[in-house]
């Protein structure tokens, strides 16, 4: 039952980016190891730790791996988890490589997530839909989930994985999914009829304020932005 | 109620394949609205595949000039965008980086740092780790708790600091250094027996005369720089200026208060910032607690079935008290006038309770002075010489436990619906405890000026009971002092007596009776009520207790590590959830009562009750407030004459009325605000009927 993982959470950003450095793009502030160069002007970062391969047929800007100068524990740590999930082997080229959605499920917070496939999904930046992951959508990933997100970044996020069918809209039937998520699984646990549809009238009656029985992605940030819990509970940390 | 052209080119979706349905149609997706698609290109399944058109959909076009600039002004980590296309906005942003003014790089290296600095502040909070593996196991609710009692060992170390910062080290400090103190305010005229004052022990003192001592700060902890009676009416020349021991006592006990209350203002503001505006936030519960309902931070194991079967339950809940409300609605007159009756008779029921609470406190107080003062303590043997010293804390520890089941009872024969339930016997136990202190100091009250009678016969020489009292401020300090050992020792006993006990039988113990007890459940709002309980007690005593900050700190901090080892032990997570925002917001308001509170002896002992003669650094002053007026009249004209205006009528009154006005605006400001509110809210409703109109002549045309 006590979590597992070491690593500390929310740690002091990296340096602050100059010209060409590591790119803060990331809202603890950045770590992220690839820096971009390549076509533009990209001024030399660091050279990266021994033994990272440079990246073969990436994409086009190339992405050198850049060392992090010490301070950004959470890339470090969320770096030691990834290359965990990966085959030894593979370690080497963390950058390049996808873990699977089934391996990505076995980590300890999200195990016990009941949206863990539509987190998967919609972080996944695979073309072929299987949800697999590479380290760049798991730092997104933990980016969005920190503590340091704005809280309308954070609700983007959750429309998206709510919006079960993935069609921009939040309607009755990914409300029905979304509610039984929250019970839990099993028959036993769910909801009657009769009061699955009372809840989702009740939240349309709340929520939908243009009345066209489904919620659009500017009704839901409005709804969520007045509720104080969501940005502590929108929250996952390594 | 779904619009026709919602159904076009989609079929039920099946649970396993939400990637393979037919895209909706393609018009809706142009839609400005349907953003999130739109970040996902034409067709929603991998958002991947947008690299290849090397231009993300929805990002910003490059403009240049005043359109990058506007680009800038959302930082790149709030754009809900994959890595890469961050990537290439970020290139795209170098690339204009050296179009940009010195102003506005300055700018923007000054909005990086403060990230940075916001960044390192959260990891450098205290017992993080802690928080956060609580967090994980039982959820926000649970974790507010510990929130709550880090902030006010924050609160207690800050207004220990200015305590002893500008009181209890100095004064060591002169003593220390055997500086010389000039004496101040001696009065003459003062009759000899108000000066006699002596709480030394003398001959052969029992060992356990000192255990006693220890625990009810009599004998030799009295004349110590715990408690007031120990400090001089005296000033300490420096070159250039004068350390004045009594104003310096004054002006950092307001200081203190002062900067307690601004503290606990700011952080709850800094708690319900957003919403605070606009509707009243009754309105979303529903949306809320599906919305943000889970806890992305639950740990595998059983913390997550449990959250699983409370939203259920609380779902559930709701709903029935929402059928419940409506069928309430329909009661007859009849019905209602029954229930009315009841309810009222209930009421006076649980304030005939309070009043026995109350009295019961009033007596034990007044016996247990009596007795202290009446009998010396090697009499009486060490056990009921505490039991007496510490009857007042007795009563009012046994009133505070046993009075709130009582109401716990009554109310559920009141039928209200559950919520509102709740919140009365929140508000009923609230109550009961603030009040039960007041009385407590109203029954000292009662004992230094003889029932308020200056004429009686035991106050006419000094203007306060000095055969009881003769320094009344340290016996206040006493109580108070006690009051905090004796809470103390409570949690202590409970959680040797009660909770490890219960949590042993439960587990080892025969199996009907582990299902009878159950295992505990940690409750919130009794806890929280009894932290703004203790912290009252510290507000109240600090006045004639310098170090009770300091005594609050250190026992709050060994709170936050016994309540963490018992509810990891012998607890298990809520039946209900908590919700952490609003509660921490209604405990603030709560603690901000407890403060209303406390100002009340404060403000009564400094302006109109006579200081000790014998004891204190306000000894010879008519009252405390009177030291301030003599400083300020040695300071020059100017300052004098502008302190005097702010101090008078002329000045309080317009100031009263302009604070009037003002918040008449503000009530007419917020009235047209909830107008336009409603009435955007009926043109958006419109906006998307026309909508849905045009889309679909416009798919029926085409």
């Amino acid at each position: 039952m006590p979590r597992s993982g070491g690593g500390r959470t929310q740690l002091p950003a990296c340096p602050a980016p100059g010209g060409g450095g590591p790119w803060g793009a990331l809202p603890w502030g950045g770590v992220l190891e690839t820096e971009t160069c390549g076509g533009a002007a990209g001024s030399g970062g660091a050279k990266g730790p021994a033994g990272v391969a440079e990246v073969g047929p990436g994409p086009p800007w190339g992405a050198r791996p850049v060392s992090c100068r010490g301070t950004c524990w959470t890339s470090t740590s969320a770096h030691k988890r990834f290359s965990e999930l990966l085959p030894k082997e593979e370690r080497e080229s963390i950058l390049l490589k996808r873990v699977p959605k089934s391996k990505i499920l076995t980590l300890p917070e999200l195990r016990a997530n009941p949206f863990q496939d539509r987190i998967c999904r919609v972080f996944s930046t695979a073309e072929d839909g299987d949800g697999s992951m590479s380290f760049e959508d798991f730092l997104d990933l933990l980016s969005v989930f920190s503590d340091s997100a704005t809280v309308e970044i954070k609700s983007h996020y959750a429309f998206r994985i709510f919006d079960f069918d993935d069609d921009g809209i939040l309607d009755r039937k990914d409300l029905e999914k979304l509610v039984n998520c929250l019970t839990g699984e099993g028959d036993e646990t769910r909801l009657s009829e009769s009061e699955m549809d009372q809840l989702i009238q009740n939240i349309l009656e709340e929520s939908d304020i243009d009345k066209d029985g489904t919620i659009n992605l500017s009704e839901f940030q409005h709804v969520i932005s007045r509720s104080p819990d969501f940005a502590s509970s929108f929250k996952i940390v390594l | 109620m779904e619009p026709r052209w919602a159904q076009t080119g989609r079929d039920g979706p099946d649970d396993d394949d939400w990637g393979q349905q037919q895209p909706p149609s393609s018009l809706f997706l142009q839609l400005p609205s349907n953003a999130t698609l739109r970040f996902r290109g034409n067709v929603a399944k991998a958002w991947g595949a947008a690299l290849d058109e090397g231009e993300p959909p929805g990002a910003p076009q490059e403009r240049d000039g005043e359109g990058a600039r506007e680009q800038e002004s959302v930082p790149l980590k709030q754009l809900p965008l994959c890595m890469a296309e961050k990537r290439i906005l970020r290139l795209r942003e170098q690339r204009v980086a050296w179009k940009r003014s010195r102003w506005e790089q300055w700018q923007v290296g000054m909005r990086h740092l403060w990230g940075q600095v916001r960044g390192a502040l959260l990891y450098a909070q205290v017992w993080r780790g802690s928080l956060h593996r609580i967090e994980g196991h039982f959820g926000t609710g649970i974790q507010s708790y510990f929130n709550f009692l880090r902030f006010l060992v924050l609160l207690n170390l800050g207004g220990a600091l200015l305590m002893v910062g500008f009181v209890v080290a100095p004064n060591a400090a002169f003593e220390g250094l055997q500086l010389n103190q000039t004496q101040r305010g001696q009065n003459s005229m003062v009759n000899r027996s108000c000066l006699q004052y002596d709480p030394t022990e003398r001959g052969l003192v029992s060992y356990f005369t000192y255990l006693m001592d220890l625990l009810s700060g009599t004998g030799f902890m009295e004349l110590t720089h715990l408690f007031y009676g120990y400090y001089q009416n005296s000033a300490v020349d420096f070159v250039g200026f004068s350390y004045n021991i009594p104003l310096a006592y004054l002006l950092s006990v307001l200081g203190y208060f002062s900067v307690c209350l601004l503290w606990i203002v700011h952080r709850a503001v800094h708690l319900l910032k957003r919403s605070l505006v606009g509707e009243n936030w009754e309105l979303s519960t529903y949306s809320h607690k599906v919305f943000a309902g889970w806890d992305f931070c639950l740990a595998p194991g059983t913390a997550a079935a449990m959250k699983h079967n409370s939203l259920r339950y609380e779902l559930r809940m709701d709903l029935e008290e929402q059928t419940l409300r409506r069928l309430m609605a329909q009661r007859s007159p009849g019905q209602r006038l029954a229930l009315f009756s009841l309810r009222g008779a209930l009421n006076l029921l649980v304030l005939g309770l309070l009043g026995a609470a109350f009295y019961g406190v009033y007596r034990a107080t007044e016996y247990s002075q009596r007795a202290q003062q009446d009998t010396s303590p090697g009499q009486q043997g060490l056990v009921l010489g505490l039991l007496v010293a510490y009857l007042p804390s007795i009563v009012i520890t046994a009133a505070n436990q046993l009075v709130p089941l009582a109401f716990g009872l009554l109310v559920r024969l009141e039928r209200y619906p559950l919520s509102l339930e709740i919140r009365l016997t929140l508000l009923r136990t609230v109550f009961l405890r603030l009040s039960s202190l007041l009385v407590l100091l109203f029954s000292l009250w009662t004992q230094i000026t003889c029932h308020g009678d200056p004429a009686a016969d035991s106050c006419r020489i000094c203007h306060y009971n000095h055969q009881q009292h003769p320094c009344w401020e340290t016996s206040v300090g006493q109580e108070m002092y006690k009051l905090l050992v004796f809470d103390l020792l409570v949690l202590l006993l409970v959680l040797l007596l009660v909770e490890f006990p219960r949590k042993l039988l439960v587990t080892h113990g025969p199996a009907p009776l582990a299902r009878l007890l159950g295992q505990q459940e940690f409750l919130v709002p009794p806890n929280v009520l009894d932290l703004v309980y203790s912290q009252t007690v510290c507000w109240v005593g600090t006045a004639f207790s310098p170090l009770l900050p300091l005594l609050h700190a250190a026992k709050f901090i060994l709170f936050f590590y016994l309540k963490k080892l018992t509810l990891f032990s012998n607890c298990r997570p809520a039946d209900r959830t908590f919700r952490a925002s609003i509660s921490s917001f209604f405990f603030l308001l709560v603690l901000l009562l407890g403060l209303a509170i406390a100002w009340v002896p404060l403000l009564y002992s400094v302006f109109v009750l006579q200081p000790s003669q014998a004891c204190g650094p306000f000894r010879g002053e008519p009252t405390m407030w009177s030291t301030l007026w003599v400083a300020i009249d040695t300071l020059p004209l100017v300052a004098r004459e502008f302190l005097q205006f702010v101090g008078s009528l002329a000045f309080a009154v317009p100031l009263f009325l302009l604070l009037c006005i003002l918040m008449f605006y503000l009530m007419a400001l917020d009235h047209s605000y909830s107008c336009l509110v409603k009435e955007l809210k009926g043109q958006l409703r419109l906006e998307g009927q026309d909508k849905v109109f045009l889309v679909t002549q416009i798919t029926e045309l085409s």
